[in-house]
């Protein structure tokens, strides 16, 4: 565990010394120094480089030992193999953090990982904050730090700090970002490559900077994270000090996966549990680098976002019909227009064209009063919650439709969202200057609208402490481990979740044929007759199951189920038959859980049947997951409508499911990373008010060697 | 129709009129002498105004009649209340072309519609080429005629020229477009607003630029347009393999239709509208970006072989993103040939792998000649049809890497090379300032050099010859099957019956188990109320289901009238599918196919062509749908008989093609899609028509 003042450090250093500085500009260490210098760094510099004995007036020392006083920052220019040794140097100095930029590390090979390896043992010994190695560094505009080599940085001296950091995975698209957000007005406070995050990863980073007063928006570029629960813990850290956090995931398919690997090795992940943790984190999604700009505009807002109702205000018709068709295909809702407003509209626009949204102002935009009272009245109108005002060209109108749009964005407490087509460019970044959002594409601007709604969508609940049954179910879970199983079968899954409140079939375990027919008359119905035998896959096959079985039926079939799962696995292998009452009829689904490699426990329910299945029409979550969560996974299955009343079916008991799957997310937590897998299929679900039942269910352990993640504090 | 001459003396008039011609340079009737002026029109110019003798250094004309022989078009900016007129002088006149900007026609009502009726009416009987009313004009670039009052023209001066002709039905939208063009600096040749369309409409305008060799590309802006119009434009751009990208906002008004069938709902406009585009070899652009990027890819890159990509980047994190989006775009990544991983090796430092994408790292930043490598062998490689290059900020260096990227495209001959360059620049390939951006573009590029190399669809079935259908709005499902077997859609064996004694003595004979369903015209969705009762196994379960079903109907529609019970034999295996046929407002008869009754619902998996379809393009849209895979077998099923139902589905198609205007739904839910060579069944079936003033 890094101290957080050293983490804190890397943001704001006291001194910095660049080892590996140069006096030509056209080289990374001359560079560096060149930007730090140009950045306003208030500490001493010192540049490090034994050929070399003074930069520009600047004394150069030869080496880290011959500093005056230690560098609170070391950044590190040199080849890799001389890092660790440099760190280690730094640390006994004491020096608090550092910033590796040079490449050849894990990346590399074998070789560069055992470097990488020595280098994650020299910040241990330390206790140094590192970012990188392979990295293009950082800025921290707030604190005028830029520890930077990337040429991009050249295009210009005179950056804007704004509210917003910048945290990418792939140093060559986060500085690409950072310049053309800074070309464009967008301020950028802080930016940083995370490399290949040897010591420090993108969940530290983005935990220390949802605590950080100066960010209200963090924008990520990710190909994979390697702590996602941390992840998670620090979006919402983050979205709970009001910051917004957005990420540009990449690595979605199959092709950009197998891309990714060779870029940075990253595990990236499934697309799924990925959304879901987004969802969990509060984290907007984003599908490609425009829209992380856009977001950077709209965001952070000026004025509450309370829903999805917009009200569209167009120059032109035509527009109006874009935007509109644009809105409710990205989830807005066109607003009704109240009373009180449409009598100021018809006010206004005097028969020229209809009160509707979107509404076109084009007939009366001649005069600017009229104008103003058009963007006024929707404003005002209590149905609406944000704005999209549509411009088209119009020149004349910049300089002068900034300060009446921000008016009326800060007298009505709502968004005022601009689209001006083809406008000046003084226009649209007059309008940014006084917080007003202002794109110069109509469908662009409604896509980030529909962001900022999401923005305000309150975190869901999110609490993964374990139940006072872990214990024991860990306990439960690692004795089979130990017992060399590697999958457990029905009757031992129903055993471990019953407790939870997952409601199972009954059952009964029968060792002879008499104990099967006594059970299945205590069950009073008919019954399922299936071998126990841990080591039979796949049972039915094998013909080792026997369905709908009256109770007098039962002795011989209990007979010939234990004898067909004996010819596959021998009599040592068979324990008996389970005995269960048949379930009633109901809808099927399939429900369970997955332990993902980054993101912990997830859990997840489909409908069932061939059909669905096919269709991959399934909802995941992170586990566990509350009553809420639960219901909302079922709400957003395409097939959800089978689960209400549908043709002359009654209604499923969907609140009965819904808490099976809180039970289930419960339980995985609690058996954490022991269990790799365990579905439930099908899991019958009945009329309203009636429950629901488990009927069936496996599990497979974790492998040993991915049992080991509690990790060890040095 | 408007003769090709007076169309050529629209868009390519040698002497111009202005009528209501204004002194003032900001007025509607001031800016077209202006913007002529601007752009150096080589013509005459005649502003026409009884109240003046100069404008703008011109000598100005009390009137049309005025004027000296040979003027092509006459722009019209009068009120409203003149434009008639005005127009009927420029007929006395012999003038071949109006451009009529005045608003107040058909968009304010039916006085106005009227108005403009009888424009129409002058400019038919004269053979007048007329744009509008209540447009914005025209430009055609390389002449640089120019009557329009887009103020785009002021913002900047001149447009660009270039091998694209843009046709707006908005003319705001298009001066907003323009102005985006002229910003990005992407060449026209022609700029036309259609307005009203009071004659000449979006296609008119396309299928003649179409015919100039100086357009290579159309881009255009809808609103609304009927199918018969755009399959002629479609079928022409095909023709001259000119490719025609339009952005499509709005569902057409026409196009909402009420029925009581459920495909209409599945249907919808928009759909309609994306089953044509594909159908025509039309490319849809979703956002003004998409239109501009693809319009420019496709007037200036060359026709890919294929859809495979190679990815030459700068930043590895840009080739994962393009990654993502080639495989949701359906552009999959050339494996490269061993020689190409040969010659990368060779090239690159020994930190990137070669691989496609070939992440070249920040290298050739400062290390000359690496990008022309990469590029160069990849677009070699026989496996790749399309390069994209991503070379991101490089701002010093930037320059030089795309001049070195563009000789690696010499080697790459007839490849497109769509290169990303966040930078300014000036370079001559299609640059693109977004990588998504750029992937969607190469995906249009790879989708259009699709449509020109697909072969032409197999002919549809013969329009067959069927029965008269018995009168009524809802054609129920004993009727419907009938007339669709005499079709060739084969049904279950069934009878329709009036007592539980005849279907059983029916079902005795034929053998059990039966299905029963009611019969009425007032019943539509027969199994929401209970009135549907299949796998009867025996006559007691018969009798009591026909009770039921009594009992199920008179609670749930009182009123109804009953024509009996249908007793059938129960189809057993199979997969079912939904498919159906509709009349659409705009595009006539279109078929859908969806798989299970429940599934079709509740997840909306269907598949939608433009009747008539042939049995080919009916397996298209099988393999279409997301459960395709339960077509073929899952978990052990058998694979089902898909030519049957795609032979089915093309019947279906056709039969619609055929039949009268007043059929407006035919749905068979379900088709049982029996296992591989037993064929389908028309399970249930049921025909509406529309109501008698509609037809």
């Amino acid at each position: 565990m890094i101290a957080p003042d050293k983490l804190a450090a890397l943001f704001r250093p006291t001194s910095v010394a660049v080892v590996g500085a140069s006096d030509d500009i056209g080289k990374p260490g001359g560079r560096c120094l060149t930007f730090l210098r140009r950045s306003g760094f208030a500490g001493p510099i010192y540049p490090i480089n034994p050929r070399i004995r003074e930069i520009d007036g600047l004394p150069c020392y030869p080496d880290l030992a011959a500093l005056p006083g230690p560098a609170d920052m070391v950044v590190l220019l040199v080849p890799a193999a001389q890092i660790p040794g440099h760190l280690r140097t730094a640390g006994r100095a004491g020096t608090r953090c550092a910033v590796v930029c040079s490449s050849g590390f894990a990346e590399a090979g074998p070789e560069g990982a055992r470097l990488q390896d020595d280098l994650v043992r020299a910040a241990a010994e330390t206790g140094m904050a590192v970012l990188g190695p392979n990295c293009l560094g950082l800025a921290d505009l707030h604190a005028g730090l830029i520890a930077s080599f990337s040429t991009a940085l050249e295009t210009t001296d005179n950056f804007r700090a704004g509210p917003i950091a910048f945290l990418s995975q792939s140093g060559a698209i986060g500085v690409a970002v950072f310049t053309v957000a800074q070309n464009e007005g967008i301020g950028f406070g802080k930016f940083l490559s995370t490399g290949n995050e040897a010591v420090l990863n993108f969940a530290d980073f983005l935990d220390h900077l949802a605590g950080d007063a100066d960010v209200s928006l963090v924008l990520g570029y990710i190909e994979g994270v390697r702590d996602g629960r941390g992840f998670v813990a620090a979006a919402r850290r983050a979205r709970a000090a009001g910051t917004s956090v957005a990420m540009l995931k990449v690595g979605q398919s199959d092709a950009g996966v197998r891309a990714a690997r060779s870029h940075t090795g990253a595990m990236v992940g499934s697309a799924q549990v990925y959304e879901a943790a987004f969802r969990r984190a509060g984290v907007l999604a984003v599908a490609d680098i425009r829209s992380l700009l856009d977001l950077a505009l709209v965001l952070p807002a000026r004025q509450p976002v309370r829903g999805p109702r917009v009200g569209i205000v167009s120059m032109s018709g035509g527009a109006g019909v874009m935007m509109a068709d644009r809105a409710t295909a990205s989830g807005l809702t066109l607003a009704t227009f109240g009373e009180a407003m449409r009598q100021e509209l018809e006010a206004v626009l005097r028969g020229f064209s209809p009160v509707a949204n979107p509404l076109d102002y084009g007939a009366i935009y001649g005069s600017l009063d009229a104008v103003r009272r058009c963007f006024a009245a929707v404003a005002a109108d209590p149905g609406v919650d944000v704005v999209i005002v549509f411009i088209g060209l119009s020149p004349h109108l910049a300089g002068v439709i900034e300060p009446i749009l921000e008016e009326i964005q800060i007298r009505y407490e709502k968004p005022v969202v601009v689209a001006w087509l083809g406008g000046p460019r003084h226009g649209l970044t007059g309008l940014r200057d006084r917080g007003v959002p202002a794109f110069d594409d109509p469908s662009r601007a409604v896509d980030a609208v529909a962001q900022l709604v999401r923005s305000a969508v309150p975190l869901p609940a999110h609490d993964d402490a374990p139940t006072e049954r872990a214990a024991e179910t860990r306990a439960t879970l690692a004795a089979f481990a130990a017992s060399g199983r590697t999958t457990l079968t029905e009757r031992e899954v129903k055993a471990l979740l019953a407790p939870y409140g997952v409601p199972v079939v009954g059952e009964a375990l029968a060792r002879t044929p008499a104990e099967a027919e006594q059970a299945a008359k205590n069950f009073g119905g008919r019954v399922a007759i299936k071998a126990e035998a841990p080591a039979l896959l796949h049972k039915s096959d094998a013909g080792a199951v026997r369905l709908d079985v009256a109770a007098d039926a039962a002795a011989a079939a209990f007979t010939a189920v234990v004898q067909a799962a004996t010819a596959v696995v021998g009599a040592a292998g068979v324990a008996g038959a389970v005995v269960q009452p048949m379930a009633p009829a109901g809808l099927e689904v399939l429900a369970g859980l997955r332990h993902d490699p980054q993101f912990g426990p997830t859990i997840t329910v489909g409908l069932g049947g061939v059909a669905s299945e096919a269709l991959g029409d399934v909802a995941t979550e992170l586990a566990p997951v509350d009553l809420a969560a639960a219901r909302a996974m079922l709400a957003r299955l395409r097939g959800a409508r089978l689960l209400g009343p549908f043709r002359g079916a009654a209604a499923r008991d969907t609140e009965a499911l819904a808490a099976a799957l809180v039970a289930l997310g419960r339980f995985a937590i609690d058996a954490g990373p022991l269990l790799a897998e365990l579905d439930l299929n099908p899991v019958i679900v009945l009329a309203a008010g009636q429950g629901c039942l488990a009927v069936d269910g496996a599990a497979v352990l974790a492998a040993p060697t991915e049992t080991v993640t509690e990790e060890t504090d040095p | 129709m408007t003769s090709a001459a007076s169309l050529r003396a629209l868009l390519d008039p040698r002497a111009i009129a202005v009528v209501g011609a204004s002194a003032d340079p900001s007025r509607t009737g001031g800016r077209p002498i202006r913007y002529l002026q601007q752009l150096g029109f080589a013509g005459a110019i005649y502003p026409v105004n009884p109240g003046r003798s100069e404008i703008a250094g011109l000598r100005c004309y009390p009137n049309l009649a005025a004027l000296p022989d040979g003027v092509d078009l006459a722009v019209i900016t009068v009120p409203a209340a003149q434009v008639e007129q005005a127009l009927q002088d420029c007929a006395d006149a012999s003038i071949r072309a109006a451009v009529v900007f005045t608003s107040g026609f058909a968009e304010v009502g039916d006085a106005g519609r009227a108005q403009q009726e009888r424009l129409a009416a002058i400019a038919r009987a004269h053979d007048i080429a007329l744009c509008g009313p209540n447009c914005l004009g025209l430009i055609n670039v390389a002449k640089r005629s120019a009557p329009t009052f887009t103020t785009a023209l002021e913002r900047r001066p001149d447009i660009p020229y270039g091998p694209i002709g843009f046709i707006s039905q908005s003319g705001a939208i298009a001066a907003f477009i323009l102005a985006r063009m002229q910003d990005q600096g992407y060449g026209l040749s022609h700029f036309i607003t259609t307005g009203n369309e009071a004659t000449l409409g979006f296609a008119d305008f396309a299928e003649y630029l179409l015919d100039d060799p100086a357009v290579g590309v159309i881009a255009g802006y809808l609103e609304g347009i009927d199918g018969a119009s755009l399959a002629r434009v479609a079928a022409a751009a095909l023709r001259h393999k000119k490719p025609l990208v339009v952005m499509k906002v709005g569902a057409s008004a026409a196009g909402t239709r009420a029925t009581v069938a459920h495909t209409g709902k599945l249907g919808g406009n928009d759909a309609v509208y994306a089953a044509a585009f594909r159908q025509w070899g039309m490319l849809r652009a979703e956002n003004v970006d998409d239109l501009l990027d693809w319009s420019q890819t496709l007037a200036h890159a060359p026709l890919p072989a294929g859809r495979r990509v190679g990815i030459v980047s700068l930043s590895g994190g840009a080739a994962v993103l393009m990654a993502d989006w080639c495989e949701q775009l359906g552009l999959p990544l050339a494996p490269l040939a061993p020689t190409t991983r040969e010659r990368l090796a060779a090239a690159m430092p020994w930190f990137a792998t070669p691989a496609n994408p070939m992440d070249t790292t920040g290298r050739p930043l400062w290390d000359e000649g690496l990008m022309q490598a990469a590029v160069g062998a990849i677009a070699e490689d026989p496996g790749v049809d399309i390069m994209l290059v991503y070379i991101g900020l490089a701002p010093g260096p930037g320059r030089r890497i795309a001049a070195e990227v563009l000789a690696g495209m010499a080697g790459a001959a007839g490849k497109p090379l769509l290169v990303c360059w966040l930078a300014e620049n000036d370079a001559a390939v299609p640059l693109f300032t977004e990588p998504v951006r750029m992937t969607r573009a190469a995906a249009a590029l790879a989708e259009y050099a699709e449509a020109l190399r697909r072969p032409p669809p197999s002919a549809p079935p013969p329009a067959p010859t069927l029965p008269a259908l018995p009168a009524g709005a809802v054609i129920g499902e004993h009727a419907a099957k009938r007339w669709l077997a005499a079709g060739g859609i084969e049904g279950p064996r069934e009878t329709l019956v009036a007592t539980a004694d005849e279907a059983a003595a029916w079902a005795a004979a034929q053998g059990y188990p039966v299905a029963l369903k009611i019969v009425s015209p007032d019943v539509p969705h027969r199994t929401d109320i209970g009135a549907v009762r299949l796998g009867l196994r025996n006559e007691s379960d018969l009798r009591a289901a026909w009770e039921a079903i009594r009992a199920a109907t008179r609670a749930a529609v009182p009123t109804a009238r009953i024509d009996g019970m249908l007793v059938q034999e129960m189809v057993a295996g199979g997969v079912e599918l939904v498919v159906s046929a509709f009349r659409d407002a705009a595009f006539g008869p279109v078929v859908l196919c969806g798989l299970g009754g429940v599934l079709v619902e509740v997840l909306n998996d269907t598949a939608l062509r433009l009747a008539p379809v042939g049995e080919d393009e009916a397996l298209a849209m099988l393999a279409s749908l997301r459960g395709a895979a339960i077509l073929r077998g899952v978990r052990g099923a058998p694979a089902c008989d898909l030519p049957a139902a795609a032979q089915a589905i093309a019947r279906l198609s056709a039969i619609i093609a055929a039949a009268g205007p007043d059929i407006d739904t035919i749905e068979i839910n379900p088709l049982a899609v029996l296992p591989a060579g037993r064929g389908v069944r028309a399970l249930d079936a049921l025909i509406t028509r529309r109501p008698a003033e509609a037809s």
